[in-house]
């Protein structure tokens, strides 16, 4: 009996997670955004520390504070179940283990077909790039190597996509699931080591897929050698079940494509880059500026996300935000317009300050020719000499 | 904090959308901790993008967005303070936003001002009126008192 209370606690914890995470879905109704509003105020009771600001953030007290009060929850559910509807056991925990499969499929679809289009790990920005190695925290040094290697990408968005379409059928859920498990176990730790705030929803992923691949016991012994008894499962096997799992699945799709798929031209988005975007070794300074210090800076860098970044002679990054006008030659940052003059390769940054003119003359650097970007490959030791 | 909220939203609306947590996007723009916006972040999955800005009148706009094209997302926002720095001008709006992205009824504000303009002459010459009516009182005052 505690076991099948804890099985079924689990069941229903793992389910709920899944619910509450505020991810906002391209497709489904983002339900746990709502959620996430609902809990506030029963979180922030029994845990202080629960700020507003990050409430839709991954990994933040609110997070695991829901993810306490949720296993409450789940626990009291299942005991209820267990004493107040026994006849209805096993049909409710068929229906949980359904959910649990419907959530693992969509996550590993969805994050599988984000490394695919190369839309998780992207090139490494500028800044990034010009920043030393030692100076980078984990995380982003993580993120930024794995950006640097597309094929790596498009290896690791399959390998997240064919267990998701192996455990969506069941002759091949056993084989899907070994996979899912090799696969959620090192994206897991991945988060955990490289200190990567993405730990609760990689965390139930790894456990889930453990979950259902634990309920294979047998076929797991055998490939040990080891023969044990076939659990007889409770099933449901009904004409409008069927449609409804084409119908999820259809929707699992649909969800998952969804970000990527631009239906007004039947094309797949492709990444737009903001203007100006690049690194710029500076030559030349005129006028002084109350925008920031000039005497120090010896690049800048325009960010894909709408940022300025000055890098000074120690390699220092300071970010500002920008205002880019996507079809002129000016950024405005703060109450001041930049105009941007670029020929071939020289650029210059001019504005007005009051009186002051500032001119700030450079030039472009060509971010394709490092090396971390070159997407070389090496069959011998000899052609990497060459 | 309204003002902050809804510029933010709009710089990230303008910005372009890759899948990463807030940590990492602040990170890959070599931000400060305490400048964190948790808006940047979707569990490392891409946001949504901004298909639409609606004018609704009185310096209020709706801000469309969607992942999917028959569904949309809506948020209302007003008196926006980079709407305002343009004067709610869409040729210089669309210098902002990516290509794609359509201004809905903006004619709408220019109605608008175009009315506020035929109201402020008497506005202005309140002051005026009042000095007028002040002058004549005291004319009729001292009219009366030579008699």
């Amino acid at each position: 009996m505690i076991v099948r209370i804890i099985r079924s606690s689990c069941l229903i914890w793992f389910n709920l997670v899944f619910l509450i995470l505020p991810i906002q879905f391209a497709f489904f109704p983002s339900i746990g955004r709502w959620l996430t509003e609902f809990l506030l105020p029963v979180n922030q009771f029994f845990f202080t520390n629960t700020t507003t600001e990050f409430i839709l953030s991954s990994d933040s007290i609110f997070s695991y504070g829901s993810l306490i009060l949720m296993f409450i929850l789940s626990f009291v559910t299942s005991i209820i179940i267990e004493y107040k509807l026994k006849s209805q056991a096993d049909k409710i925990e068929f229906w949980l283990r359904k959910g649990l499969i419907f959530w693992i499929v969509l996550f590993l679809l969805k994050y599988g077909l984000d490394k695919l289009f190369l839309h998780q790990f992207y090139t490494p920005e500028s800044n990034t790039l010009f920043t030393p190695l030692g100076q980078l925290d984990k995380d982003i040094a993580f993120w930024s190597i794995m950006g640097a290697s597309k094929s790596y990408n498009y290896f690791m968005g399959l390998i997240e996509i064919i267990p998701a379409l192996f455990i969506l059928f069941k002759r091949t859920r056993f084989v899907g699931l070994i996979i899912s498990t090799g696969v959620l176990t090192n994206v897991f730790v991945i988060n955990l080591s490289f200190d990567i705030t993405v730990k609760i929803l990689s965390g139930v992923l790894f456990f889930t897929s453990m979950y259902l691949l634990s309920e294979y016991k047998s076929n797991l012994a055998k490939l040990v050698g080891i023969n044990l008894p076939e659990e007889e499962k409770f099933n449901i096997s009904l004409p409008k079940y069927k449609w409804m799992k084409t119908g999820l699945i259809l929707l699992i799709l649909v969800e998952a494509f969804s970000p990527y798929v631009d239906l007004t031209t039947n094309t797949f988005f492709t990444k737009r880059q903001i203007a100006h975007h690049g690194t710029y070794e500076i030559t030349g300074i005129e006028g002084e500026s109350r925008l920031f210090d000039l005497k120090d800076i010896n690049r800048i860098h325009i960010h894909n996300s709408g940022y300025l970044i000055t890098e000074n002679n120690r390699q220092e990054m300071t970010s500002f935000p920008i205002h880019v006008r996507i079809t002129d030659s000016l950024i405005r940052m703060n109450q001041y317009l930049i105009e941007v003059d670029s020929k071939s390769n020289l650029t210059t940054f001019s504005w007005q300050e009051g009186p002051n003119q500032i001119t700030i003359s450079s030039k472009k650097i060509d971010l394709k020719s490092l090396p971390l970007l070159q997407d070389e490959f090496h069959f011998s030791l000899e052609s990497m000499l060459d | 904090m309204k003002t902050i909220l809804t510029s933010l939203v709009i710089a990230f609306a303008i910005q372009l959308s890759f899948g990463q947590t807030d940590v990492i996007a602040l990170k890959s723009h070599s931000g400060t901790l305490d400048q964190l916006d948790s808006k940047e972040g979707n569990f490392g999955l891409p946001p949504r993008e901004v298909d639409s800005i609606i004018y609704i009148g009185q310096g209020c706009i709706v801000e469309v967005s969607h992942h999917f094209q028959p569904y949309y997302e809506r948020d209302t926002m007003c008196e926006n303070y980079l709407m305002k720095e343009y004067d709610y001008n869409v040729t210089e709006l669309k210098k902002m936003y990516p290509a794609h992205v359509k201004f809905v009824n903006f004619e709408m504000r220019e109605k608008e001002q175009k009315q506020e303009r035929k109201r402020r002459p008497f506005k202005n010459s309140i002051p005026f009126i009042l000095a007028g009516i002040l002058v004549g009182g005291a004319g009729i005052y001292r009219q009366r008192n030579k008699k």
